[in-house]
C-alpha cells in the first residue's frame, strides 16, 4: 500500500472544520439578511472573513502541528 | 487506451507514467481549487455591494476550499504532497489566470461565468476517469460549481443589462477573463495531454475542451449584449 504524504488527515481534518465554520456562518446569516437588525449577520461575515483570512495566510505548519 | 477503473489500493501496481499523471493532476487541480478564494477573499468579501452577496462571496469561497480539501486529500493518498500551495502568493500559480487580483464587483462576476465555467469543464474531463476516487469527488463538486457558473452569469449579465458605464465595465473584464480562460485548457498540441487521455485521466484533447467551451460562452456572451473578444489576441497557448 502507497504510503500517505505527511499530514494528510490532519490537514484534510482543519479544512474540513474550516469549511463547516464558514457554511454555519452563512447558514446563521441567509435568514436574517432582511431583518431591522442586521447585527447577527455584520457578526456572522465578521466571522466569515476571520477563518477565511486565517485559510489566505497559509500557515500550515500551525495547523497541522 | 487504457481500460481498466483503478482505486487507492491498486494505485502500487500501476505504472509510473500513470502515477505521474495522477499526481501531476491533482496537483495543479488543488492549486486551482484554492487559487481562486486568493484571487477574491481579500478585496471583494469586505467591498460585495450588499450583505447578502458577502454572505455569497463567503459560501463560494468555502466551497473552493473544499474542493482543494477533496483534491488535497485523494494526492496525499497517493503520496504527493501539495500543502505547498497554500503557502504561496498569487504570482507563484501553476495557471497564468490565477497570477491576479480581483478588486471589482465585475471582475468577481465574470470571473464566475467564465473561469469558473472552465473549472467545470476540467471537472468534467474526471468523469468515469480511470482513477474512480477522482470520479466519485468530481460528481460531489460539481453541483457547486454550477452554482458558481450560474450566479456569475446572472450577475454580469444584469450588470451589462444597466447599460452605459456598466455595460462598458463588464466587456472590460469580459476581454480580459475570456483570453484567460481559453489559455487555461492548454496547448492544442500537447503531448501530454494526449497520455492524459490514453491513461484516461482526461476525456477530450485541450483543442476539442476549449471549442466546446466557445461553443457554450460566446452565444452567452452575446445575449448579454456584449461583443465576443478576439480568441487570439493575447493568448499564451493555441
Amino acid at each position: 500500500m502507497v504510503e500517505a504524504a505527511p499530514n494528510t488527515e490532519k490537514l484534510d481534518a482543519f479544512l474540513q472544520d474550516v469549511v463547516r465554520a464558514v457554511k454555519a456562518a452563512c447558514n446563521t446569516a441567509a435568514p436574517h439578511l432582511k431583518d431591522p437588525d442586521l447585527s447577527s449577520v455584520d457578526k456572522a461575515i465578521v466571522d466569515c472573513e476571520e477563518i477565511l483570512d486565517e485559510v489566505m495566510d497559509g500557515h500550515v505548519d500551525e495547523w497541522v502541528a | 487506451m487504457f481500460e481498466e477503473t483503478i482505486e487507492l489500493k491498486d494505485i502500487d501496481k500501476q505504472d509510473p507514467e500513470y502515477k505521474e499523471l495522477l499526481s501531476r493532476v491533482l496537483t495543479i487541480q488543488s492549486d486551482c481549487e484554492i487559487g481562486g478564494p486568493h484571487l477574491y477573499v481579500e478585496h471583494i468579501l469586505p467591498s460585495a455591494p450588499t450583505k447578502g452577496y458577502q454572505v455569497v462571496v463567503a459560501r463560494t469561497a468555502a466551497e473552493e476550499i473544499d474542493h482543494f480539501r477533496k483534491m488535497a486529500r485523494m494526492a496525499g493518498e497517493i503520496g504527493t504532497d501539495v500543502s505547498h500551495v497554500l503557502k504561496w502568493g498569487n504570482d507563484q500559480r501553476y495557471v497564468e489566470a490565477f497570477r491576479t487580483t480581483i478588486t471589482t464587483w465585475e471582475d468577481y462576476a465574470v470571473f464566475g461565468f467564465l473561469v469558473d465555467r472552465v473549472g467545470k469543464f476540467q471537472l468534467d474531463e474526471f468523469l468515469d476517469c480511470s482513477y474512480a476516487p477522482l470520479d466519485r469527488a468530481v460528481r460531489t463538486m460539481e453541483p457547486e460549481e454550477e452554482g458558481h457558473i450560474e450566479f456569475g452569469t446572472v450577475e454580469a449579465g444584469d450588470l451589462a443589462a444597466r447599460g452605459g458605464e456598466w455595460k462598458e465595465r463588464v466587456q472590460k473584464s469580459v476581454d480580459y477573463w475570456y483570453v484567460k480562460s481559453l489559455d487555461m485548457f492548454g496547448n492544442s498540441n500537447s503531448y501530454r495531454s494526449e497520455r492524459f487521455r490514453y491513461w484516461r485521466l482526461k476525456r477530450r484533447s485541450n483543442a476539442d475542451a476549449r471549442a466546446e467551451y466557445m461553443a457554450e460562452v460566446n452565444p452567452l456572451i452575446e445575449k448579454m449584449g456584449l461583443t465576443i473578444p478576439d480568441p487570439l489576441e493575447g493568448r499564451l497557448y493555441l
